[in-house]
């Protein structure tokens, strides 16, 4: 290949190495360091070295990130905290959206009893499933959930003659691990000292996606039962959506928090006092929300799966927090500023004309 | 001129905390005349014995910090075979900040020096 074909290619490849700079300072000093990139490179070489590729890119991303300045570094950050905590509760809250809520059906429901009920059990089944709601004020403003709401399939066993609750809780511990349900675990609640017999217990698993928990009562006023609450335990690529949000909401506020500190540097100080204020306002607004929503493997932090309603439900926001909900949405005002004044066109600077 | 002394001997600190190695001796080939990119590379790699061989965009990137502390600056441009060659010289605080630099290695060497010639040779008798 000639010198000259192989030096144009070489230095086409350079050029593209150099748009990791500014464009400003690429437009300055870029033909300087091509000359020298060209000047220092091997005879005969044609593609530029692995590490001189990679220290173009890293200075050419360090000038870039030099030009944003330390404030927007700091509004990246915080706004890459709240856009990764807002992310991965969102994708939490999508995942356990598509969850079928009428699911787990009356016949995997019967069809999975014997793998937990040690006792004979009724076939009429019983299912609750409800769609999802979007009801950020389900009792008032400042106490309100927004969430999803799974489906539940009761099935009642019989409970045996003479048999106290801890030892139909103990059968069924037996009874579940056989048939190879996982994570069994069993509570057992008591109406007095330690020594009186237990007046409630609980055994729950999880097995092909489904939590199953068995609840044994024993008590004067209600006659013993023995009820079998069939969910899904976690949604199927809950982990995985609740990464990938997470990432995608981190990756957009830092995005978001730079784009806005790089607009603002167009305004005097005052302007950008302002938009410094109204950054710390979005953060205390959001982060009551956005700590509530971590999510758990049956929830979120502040609002885990409640199956002692009519339901399993996961509320998305860890909005039944009190009061976060109604500060996350008023946050959207301070947002909405900042926003509007990036976006605001600038005014041209008016020009006197003069006459001779 | 107060000013500029006062400016002077803010660079040559600044500049005698954090001189690394290659700005150092990106500054000591910059020392008895000006030079263009390539040869900087060319005589640091010389000055060390072919140790340091910097590539561009350190060299780059060491030459905007520099300027930015007002320890070298332009000279001249020049165009050779359509390649642009910007010649880089030492300010006057870049000069001052050199020999500060050099000053303080001097004592440096000198410490080791009467502290290694000083020390009990490993395996040596106690003295009683």
């Amino acid at each position: 290949m000639p010198d000259d074909i192989r030096t144009r290619r070489l230095a086409r490849r350079y050029r593209r190495w150099l748009i990791a700079y500014p464009r400003t300072y690429r437009h300055e000093r870029g033909p300087e360091i091509l000359a020298t990139l060209l000047d220092a490179a091997d005879p005969g070489r044609s593609r530029p070295a692995g590490r001189e590729a990679a220290l173009l890119l890293r200075h050419g991303l360090g000038r870039r990130l030099a030009e944003f300045g330390r404030r927007a570094f700091v509004i990246a950050a915080f706004a890459a905290v709240l856009g990764g905590l807002s992310g991965i509760a969102l994708g939490s809250w999508l995942a356990w959206r598509d969850v079928d809520p009428m699911a787990p059906d009356k016949a995997t429901a019967i069809g999975l009893a014997p793998t937990v009920l040690p006792v004979p059990f009724n076939d009429r089944v019983d299912q609750f499933g409800r769609h999802t709601f979007w009801n950020p004020y389900s009792r008032n403003t400042l106490f309100g959930g927004t969430g999803v709401r799974a489906g539940r399939t009761s099935v009642t066993g019989m409970m045996p003659p003479q048999a106290g609750v801890k030892q139909v809780a103990a059968a069924v511990t037996r009874q579940m691990r056989a048939h190879g349900w996982q994570d069994v675990r069993t509570t057992v609640h008591r109406d007095g000292p330690q020594t009186a017999p237990a007046a409630f217990a609980e055994v729950t698993g999880t097995r092909a996606g489904y939590l199953a928990a068995v609840q044994i009562t024993q008590a004067e006023s209600n006659p013993s039962a023995l009820n079998l609450d069939l969910m899904w335990s976690e949604p199927p690529g809950h982990l995985r959506d609740t990464i990938l949000g997470g990432l995608a909401g981190a990756l957009l506020g830092a995005l978001l928090g730079l784009y806005t500190a790089r607009r603002m540097r167009r305004y005097g100080p005052g302007r950008q006092r302002a938009y410094s204020r109204l950054c710390v306002a979005t953060l205390l607004m959001l982060a009551p929300a956005c700590l509530g929503n971590i999510p758990t493997s049956t929830g979120s932090l502040l609002a885990n799966t409640h199956r002692n309603g009519h339901g399993p439900s996961v509320y998305w926001g860890g909005f039944v927090f009190f009061g976060a909900e109604p500060l996350a949405i008023l946050s959207l005002v301070p947002i909405l500023a900042i926003v509007v004044c990036c976006v605001w066109p600038q005014r041209a600077p008016v020009r006197t004309p003069t006459t001779a | 001129m107060p000013g500029f002394a006062y400016r002077t001997i803010n660079c040559i600190l600044a500049a005698m905390a954090s001189i690394r190695r290659p700005s150092f001796l990106i500054l000591l080939a910059l020392a008895p005349a000006p030079l263009h990119g390539y040869a900087v590379i060319k005589e640091v790699a010389r000055l060390s014995d072919d140790k340091t061989r910097l590539a561009a965009g350190t060299l780059y990137a060491a030459l905007d910090r520099l300027s930015d502390e007002g320890l070298v600056q332009v000279d001249r441009e020049e165009t050779v075979d359509g390649r642009l060659r910007r010649y880089y010289r030492l300010t006057d605080p870049g000069i001052a900040a050199l020999a500060a630099e050099a000053e303080q290695m001097r004592r440096d060497a000198r410490m080791v020096t009467r502290r290694l010639s000083a020390a009990r040779p490993v395996g040596a008798p106690r003295p009683a």
